[in-house]
């Protein structure tokens, strides 16, 4: 009798269902065969994207990755508040970056490229502005417009740091529908009239992004970077969160499934095109049918802490191989307690001079 | 009518004042020098006055604006060519608050104390304007490496202040008493007639102004709706 031959003769067990490695719960499920490249412990790491991308930042800070921050609080506020006020969260305080249109803006609009016609909205209180390309990033908002732009001009400068000082950058690709500005195709991570502004038929329009179109801004978003820093690595990501909303006029799973559809294509459009881009299964890790939807919360929507903490597991074993000595090597600037010094200074003082004012007979 | 007030440092401009012109029915408590419960141990009746004024602390804008920061900070945008670093005001007024926690506390308890009884909370003074003899003998000798922060951002700052005591008399429910304008310079600072030649406090004149409000209180508190 003849050995059998046909194509699949002899090809690695991960490649058959029957074989691959996700076992019979999923949990230790590990898609990724020999990446690009891996990452050491002394590359600065930035990360953008949707809601997951945060998962990954907070993992890597938490770590002792050289998670780059180039735009951290003021040393006035805890970490506590600091966190509130999203500083940390990633390298620069942009807040989540949903389409690869958005990311590529942010980039023109930090070197001046583009300045969008839109600069800021009031808040649904009408008490203060906020960003509307940030629009939940500071709770409370910004008293005026100089206050605003300001601190955007501050931002621009921590994005411009990120930019030319990162070494690997991690992004996850997370929507295609998004709200733009008709006059320029400024794109708004949230639609007008959400956390601010008001939404204008007439200003504003909902676009779908493509394949196409998604590919070739991410792609050219990467190559915007290499301009200003040659050799930057990219991990391109895509989130397992289902959409919140669809603005489509279908269900919203149908939507959720076109888009991440649409993302994963582009993100392996690029991939495939540069060498220095590798893809990261997050989203394969979280969707896969043996784990049966066990790592998304009660809202069938948010990624537990076991489905991220899963993701990055593989993320390390493959991508950071070698852990990091010692502290933190990416903190934050010490904080300097010129507080406590002037606390201390004036409890003194002003003990003395009560001393001085009893001595006089007052 | 007999009007409580309670506090710590600030509370001394009001004593001085009462020092030179006594008034029977305003006493001042330092909480530094007689406790609430040393003061009903007294049997006195003032541990249950007519109406009652907090002071419980307010000198947080001059720990966070006498002195530069290491990180030179502004409030507000800053002037073209300003290198100082930008504290949005919304992230200055979280900072604040948690500073402030302590006052609010202790405020609660003395509001819970007092319950029933008309109570206000008094603003602490504006920043002190330090002449440079009186920066070299009380924080040069002491520390020569601090640094004076601009008069522009102590005001802001004693203002950002300001709004967050409002906020906690909202919440319980106080009457808020302002510094008397007539005791700042055009630029918000304290005038140097008010100031006690520390880096923080008002004096006596200042205390005869707070006397003053607290009697036209006392005479709003009387008259019938």
């Amino acid at each position: 009798m003849s050995e059998r031959t046909h194509p699949y003769v002899n090809l690695p067990t991960r490649q058959f269902w029957k074989h691959a490695s996700a076992g019979a719960d999923g949990l230790s499920y590990d898609p990724l065969a020999s990446p690009a490249f891996a990452l050491s412990p002394e590359d600065r790491i930035v990360t953008a994207g949707s809601c997951f991308a945060q998962h990954v930042a907070r993992h890597l800070t938490r770590n002792g990755y050289n998670h780059l921050i180039t735009e951290p609080a003021h040393p006035l506020a805890s970490a506590e508040i600091a966190l509130r006020h999203n500083y940390g969260v990633f390298a620069a305080r942009y807040g989540n970056i949903y389409t690869a249109r958005q990311l590529l803006q942010l980039l023109q609009r930090a070197y001046g490229i583009f300045t969008p016609a839109e600069n800021a909205w009031n808040a649904r209180d009408a008490t203060a502005l906020i960003d509307p390309f940030r629009p939940a990033v500071q709770p409370g908002g910004y008293v005026d417009l100089a206050e605003l732009e300001q601190d955007r001009a501050q931002h621009f400068e921590a994005v411009r740091a990120a930019v030319e000082g990162l070494d690997v950058f991690v992004f996850t690709l997370g929507l295609t529908e998004a709200w733009v500005d008709r006059r320029d195709g400024a794109v708004f991570p949230l639609a007008p009239g959400v956390a601010g502004g008001s939404y204008d038929p007439e200003r504003h329009a909902s676009v779908n992004f493509g394949v196409e179109e998604t590919a070739a801004d991410l792609a050219a978003s990467l190559a915007f970077i290499r301009e200003r820093n040659p050799g930057v690595r990219a991990v391109i990501t895509v989130s397992p969160v289902p959409l919140n909303a669809t603005f489509e006029d279908r269900d919203v799973w149908v939507s959720t499934t076109l888009s991440k559809a649409v993302l994963r294509l582009a993100a392996e459009a690029v991939v495939a095109a540069d060498p220095l881009s590798l893809y990261f299964p997050s989203y394969e890790i979280i969707t896969h049918p043996a784990v049966r939807g066990r790592y998304f919360a009660e809202d069938a929507r948010q990624v537990l802490p076991e489905g991220v903490a899963h993701v990055m597991s593989v993320f390390e074993r493959h991508l950071l191989p070698q852990r990091p000595v010692g502290p933190d090597p990416a903190p934050l600037p010490p904080r300097i307690n010129v507080e406590q010094r002037a606390h201390d200074l004036l409890e003194t003082c002003c003990d003395e001079e009560m001393i001085e004012r009893a001595e006089d007979g007052e | 009518m007999r009007t409580l007030v309670v506090g710590f440092s600030h509370v001394v401009a009001l004593e001085s004042a009462l020092g030179r012109h006594p008034d029977a029915s305003i006493r001042v408590v330092n909480l530094r020098h007689l406790s609430l419960q040393q003061l009903r141990e007294e049997n006195s009746g003032w541990h249950e006055p007519d109406f009652v004024v907090f002071s419980p602390g307010g000198n947080h804008h001059n720990v966070l604006s006498l002195f530069e920061h290491d990180v030179p900070y502004t409030l507000g945008a800053a002037a073209p060519g300003d290198e100082r670093r930008l504290v949005p005001q919304a992230v200055f007024h979280d900072v604040l608050q948690a500073a402030l926690e302590p006052s609010k506390i202790r405020l609660k308890t003395w509001a819970r104390l007092f319950e029933g009884i008309p109570q206000a909370l008094l603003a602490s003074p504006a920043p002190v304007v330090l002449s440079d003899t009186q920066w070299d003998a009380l924080i040069k000798r002491r520390d020569p490496t601090l640094r004076r922060a601009p008069e522009t951002l102590r005001v802001r700052v004693y203002q950002m202040q300001e709004a967050v005591m409002v906020e906690m008399a909202k919440e319980f429910c106080l009457r808020y008493i302002p510094s008397p304008p007539e005791t700042m310079t055009a630029d918000g600072m304290l005038d140097a007639l008010y100031a006690q030649g520390d880096p923080t406090h008002a004096n006596g004149n200042y205390g005869r102004i707070i006397l003053q409000q607290l009697r036209a209180l006392q005479q709003e508190l009387e008259t019938p709706p």
